[in-house]
């Protein structure tokens, strides 16, 4: 059941991975952010080797709920409101070849996982490929778009791929790095967000491409 | 062999209108409607078979001719996928390929038909039908090919017996695509809206538009049988057989498939059609989802 349950999670996770690659408005992608911050929160519960008892699954259960699937969402709406990015900024690679290659990832690194000689360690070689693949594909996300809100989404799916690769991983993660990480996490996505409103009061866009030359 | 083959058919040619009734059913229930009654196709059938067909003096014999064709064809396809485990079934070896081109057959017919009336409006249905069906057919195959790897088989047979519970994961990832196909191919509700007429986002009712009497009964039938067909496919694409009795098995099979009609109109009353523009997108989320459980039944995890 608990087996079954991880199997599903991770491939979920995979398919929320696919639709942020393939959605081309900032809104939707926020959507998925916030869907895989849920899935997330419901992974502590499902790898049992937590031995310090009941706190230690709980509290990064509701940190991950509270923070990567309310707060951050929250805050990048309400930076989408104000900056108004839904206009197109084309990524480099488009939207369908870019969910290709996010599916082959997916694939290769179920192929990299079989070959690798810790992965029996893991109590789910799913969840763990699920987490290489997340990570591949968030750095996929930050590389080929332009728009720099989908590029702090790519930087929470990484983030969100650490999550799992540690907890897939690790037979005890303490509870003090873990909540330490969530609170980086949260500052780190703070000054994104001020730093974006700033980047599109100066050049009236979000765009990276106007950040390549220097501002006087 | 020949009793599996003429029950099939039997069930294909008394069943199959009940399917359209039950989502119209469901679909009035969602409206709070009273709706048409369950049998309604079966009277609609029956009335078209008595009424003379007029045919277009612009048509030419590829026009009378391929209600029949399609019509046929749509039913040859049926023996394939038996009613009754147990039984003896025809199967030999890529037969899925015959199953899926005798319905391509059938679309053929159907589109050159549409072309054949020369009118400018059924060609538009015709043109759509064409490029819809072409994104469609690769997700099937997928499909297949992906129960076809757990069956270790290459008939269609092989792929059914290949699921089982333990590889349920690869059961919902082939069960959703196809789903996903057989809306796009019956021309329910997503991808085109089964209830309008003389629409011009239409699809399926634009190309029996010069179709009348005998001639549109067979259409109306063949797709209705079409229909049955693919919700008796996802039924055993869903249903393990190997836990079952036949006996068992070929009850929950006469109450699955009216369940997944169900399960289609519901879809139908909680979703508005979408653009023309989203079907390429909706069939590539359904190709993805599909690669996904083929990359999946490729790998060794879970010890199948």
């Amino acid at each position: 059941m608990q087996h079954n349950l991880l199997i599903l999670i991770s491939l979920l996770i995979i398919l929320s991975n696919l639709f942020l690659l393939g959605s081309s408005r900032t809104r939707a992608m926020l959507r998925g952010i916030a869907a895989q911050g849920v899935l997330l929160s419901i992974l502590p519960f499902l790898f049992p080797m937590h031995k310090s008892g009941l706190v230690s699954i709980i509290v990064p259960a509701v940190l991950s709920i509270t923070i990567k699937a309310i707060l951050i969402p929250y805050f990048l709406h309400r930076v989408i409101q104000r900056v108004n990015t839904e206009n197109a900024l084309n990524p480099y690679i488009g939207y369908p070849v870019s969910v290709i290659i996010g599916l082959l990832i997916s694939y290769g690194s179920f192929l990299f996982i079989e070959k690798l000689p810790f992965s029996y360690l893991s109590i789910s070689p799913f969840t763990t490929s699920a987490a290489f693949a997340s990570i591949l594909i968030g750095m996929l996300i930050i590389s080929t778009r332009r728009n720099v809100i989908a590029q702090i989404i790519g930087y929470l799916v990484f983030e969100n791929a650490g999550f799992i690769l540690g907890i897939s991983i690790s037979s005890t993660m303490p509870l003090f790095i873990e909540i330490g990480i969530m609170l980086d996490l949260l500052a780190g996505i703070f000054i994104m967000v001020v730093a974006v409103s700033r980047i599109h009061i100066l050049f009236d866009s979000v765009g990276t491409q106007k950040l390549e030359r220097l501002n006087k | 062999m020949i009793i599996n083959i003429c029950l099939s058919i039997a069930a294909a040619l008394v069943l199959s209108p009940l399917l359209g009734g039950i989502i119209n059913k469901t679909k009035a229930f969602y409206a709070g409607r009273k709706g048409s009654p369950v049998l309604q196709l079966y009277f609609d059938l029956f009335k078209l078979f008595r009424k003379e067909s007029v045919i277009s003096t612009s048509a030419t014999f590829i026009f009378q001719a391929a209600p029949a064709i399609i019509f046929t064809s749509t039913l040859a396809a049926t023996i394939f996928v038996p009613f009754i485990p147990g039984l003896p079934a025809p199967s030999f070896t890529c037969d899925f390929i015959l199953l899926f081109y005798l319905l391509g057959l059938s679309r053929f017919f159907l589109i050159i038909s549409a072309l054949d009336t020369g009118s400018s409006f059924e060609g538009m249905g015709a043109s759509r039908e064409a490029f819809f069906s072409a994104l469609a057919e690769p997700v099937t195959f997928v499909t297949i090919l992906t129960m076809l790897r757990l069956g270790g088989g290459t008939s269609i047979q092989a792929a059914f017996r290949g699921l089982s519970s333990e590889s349920w994961i690869i059961i919902i990832l082939t069960a959703v695509p196809f789903f996903i196909v057989m809306l796009a191919e019956n021309a329910r509700i997503p991808f085109d809206d089964p209830n309008t007429h003389l629409e011009l986002t239409m699809i399926h009712e634009v190309m029996l538009l010069d179709n009348s009497g005998a001639n549109l009964a067979l259409m109306e039938w063949a797709a209705s049988i079409k229909l049955w067909l693919f919700s008796l496919i996802i039924v055993k694409i869903l249903l393990p057989a190997e836990i079952l009795t036949p006996a068992a098995y070929t009850g929950l099979t006469i109450l699955a498939v009216p369940a997944v009609a169900v399960i289609t109109g519901t879809v139908e009353s909680v979703m508005a059609r979408a653009s023309l523009l989203k079907v390429p997108q909706l069939l590539f989320s359904a190709g993805i989802i599909a690669f996904l459980g083929f990359f999946l039944s490729l790998n060794q995890f879970l010890g199948w």
